[in-house]
């Protein structure tokens, strides 16, 4: 019992953990916290939605072309709307991605209205079942599908970010942007690669949570909040730090529903967090001088 | 033959003006000082050449106007700079600084990385000698898999030296690298930045506060004053330039060191 929990919670935790992955890595090179990007993520859900349910694409190209997508409203939000008013006030940046949320939820509401639409699952055959002495295990397909791309999205951009020259010089935008400028590295271009990259990880996370969801405006809030939490959870500046709070989050969030109590499980959950925050306020993984300039 | 050759240059911040038409030509292979008092402008001389702030007039190098080109292609020209506070990438070690300053040279792409190619290994190892030899000239070697932020200042400083060099500059620019080192570490920095000089004909431009080193290792000097040049000429010229020295250097500054 426990150990099917522990593992329903890692599942939950490598969705969060991505959502927090995508939102520190456009951070730490832009500097800017994206309040819409689970609503981007939402909007890239719907077109899934439309490409396979509605137009009957092929499930895998619909899922490619959604993913696409997002990359690309991801590129054009940070180039468009962000980019103008980067020199002049850091704030205002916040502020118009928390407008983008409610423009990307109206622009939902208009053109796909109100309904809760399903999709099916991509995998849809028996689940994993393993027996041992302690208990039993049951992972039904889909997750282990989940599973899978979130561990095969992060050991990517591990290996991008510090393997390739590439992501080298985005880590160096990201500590100090005048300086990499000097150093003949393109800032602009490794803010776009960052937001593009971020934009595809949300993407990602929104329809491969969308058969649990189902598609609705508002299908993203509590993915993004807990994405928050587990970036927070983790440092905010830390890629480990991300991966490692999302999960434990995800797994402290199962075990509270499971044995406290279901309807308060994202209550005690956060309190939980807030609590390791009270003795360790910079994260897990933060650094206690975090600064930018 | 003149290298660098600066016309009427200009920075304004919101009204006040930091640099007020300034000229100046650096001469190829020499080194060159820019000294004055503290808020005379000289850094900003240097982050208006290095376009970290706009600004008005020509910078012409080998015949392109600096001033026209943006930040991130400064460096393909052959410049390069070091900083009056340090500006390491502190998250990094010695060794990722230093590639980081290699940036500018590497010539393979995305798919060379990933599928390992011929280029890539030539390239990934021609800088990797590179890093080698700029470190062991700068007695860093045994330094380079250790995060920047663990070594001590004056290390630091000659890391960031290495970072501008292994770029294959033209002209270095120093902005007050002798700064907060004690004597025995001035000394040696000395010798390191003169070997450096001749070993890949570099031409710098430095800016320094300390008289008693510029004085010795300088072949031009120029001296500003509230955002203008008010003198230029060979070390011994500013010395018996009595304008300089009494309104602009002041006994004090020969005192030091």
């Amino acid at each position: 019992m426990i150990f099917q929990q522990i593992i329903a919670g890692i599942i939950t935790g490598a969705l969060y953990a991505i959502v927090a992955l995508g939102l520190v890595i456009a951070y730490k090179v832009t500097g800017v916290m994206n309040f819409a990007y689970g609503y981007m993520g939402m909007i890239s859900a719907y077109i899934f939605f439309t490409c396979f349910s509605v137009i009957g694409m092929n499930y895998i190209f619909a899922f490619l072309i959604s993913v696409a997508f997002g990359a690309f409203v991801s590129y054009a939000v940070e180039r468009g709307l962000l980019r103008p008013v980067r020199n002049i006030s850091p704030a205002s940046m916040v502020i118009i991605t928390l407008g983008l949320l409610l423009l990307l939820e109206g622009i939902a509401l208009q053109v796909w209205g109100n309904n809760y639409q399903q999709i099916p699952n991509l995998l849809n055959g028996l689940p994993l079942i393993l027996k041992f002495s302690g208990g039993i295990i049951v992972i039904p397909q889909q997750n282990l599908l989940i599973l899978g791309l979130v561990t095969g999205v992060i050991i990517a951009l591990i290996l991008y970010l510090n393997l390739t020259f590439q992501g080298k010089a985005m880590r160096a935008v990201a500590q100090n942007e005048e300086v990499s400028k000097l150093m003949g590295i393109n800032s602009s271009l490794m803010m776009s690669i960052s937001w593009i990259i971020s934009g595809a990880i949300g993407s990602l996370a929104a329809v491969l949570v969308a058969p649990q969801t189902f598609v609705y405006p508002d299908m993203m809030l509590s993915l993004q909040i807990m994405g928050f939490t587990a970036a927070v959870l983790g440092g905010f500046e830390s890629i480990p730090g991300s991966i490692i709070g999302g999960i434990s989050i995800g797994v402290i969030e199962n075990l509270v529903g499971t044995y406290i109590s279901t309807n308060l499980k994202t209550t005690f959950s956060l309190a939980i967090i807030v609590a390791i925050l009270l003795i360790k306020p910079e994260g897990l993984l933060g650094s206690a001088k975090a600064r930018r300039v | 033959m003149i290298l660098l050759s600066i016309k009427g240059l200009s920075v304004r911040f919101k009204g006040l003006i930091a640099v007020n038409d300034f000229s100046m030509d650096i001469e190829r292979g020499n080194f060159h000082s820019l000294i004055g008092p503290n808020g005379a402008g000289k850094t900003t001389v240097v982050n208006a050449l290095t376009r970290v702030v706009p600004s008005t007039g020509t910078a012409l190098f080998e015949g392109v106007d600096l001033l026209k080109v943006p930040a991130h292609r400064i460096i393909n020209f052959g410049v390069a700079r070091t900083f009056q506070n340090l500006e390491l990438f502190k998250n990094l070690t010695v060794m990722g600084n230093l590639f980081i300053g290699a940036y500018h040279t590497i010539n393979y792409n995305f798919f060379d990385e990933a599928f390992i190619t011929k280029l890539y290994k030539s390239e990934q190892s021609k800088i990797l000698q590179n890093i080698v030899e700029i470190s062991e000239m700068l007695d860093i070697k045994g330094h380079l898999n250790a995060p920047v932020s663990s070594l001590p200042y004056g290390t630091q400083k000659l890391v960031e030296i290495g970072r501008a060099v292994i770029s294959k500059p033209k002209l270095l620019i120093l902005d007050e690298p002798f700064a907060g080192l004690n004597d025995f570490e001035s000394d040696k920095l000395k010798s390191e930045i003169m070997r450096i000089k001749s070993l890949y004909n570099l031409t710098i431009l430095m800016i320094e506060h300390d008289m008693k080193i510029v004085m010795s290792i300088s072949d031009r000097i120029t001296v500003m004053n509230f955002g203008e040049k008010v003198a230029e000429g060979s070390p011994s010229e500013i010395i018996q330039d009595r304008k300089v020295t009494e309104a602009y250097l002041g006994d004090r500054a020969y005192s030091r060191g």
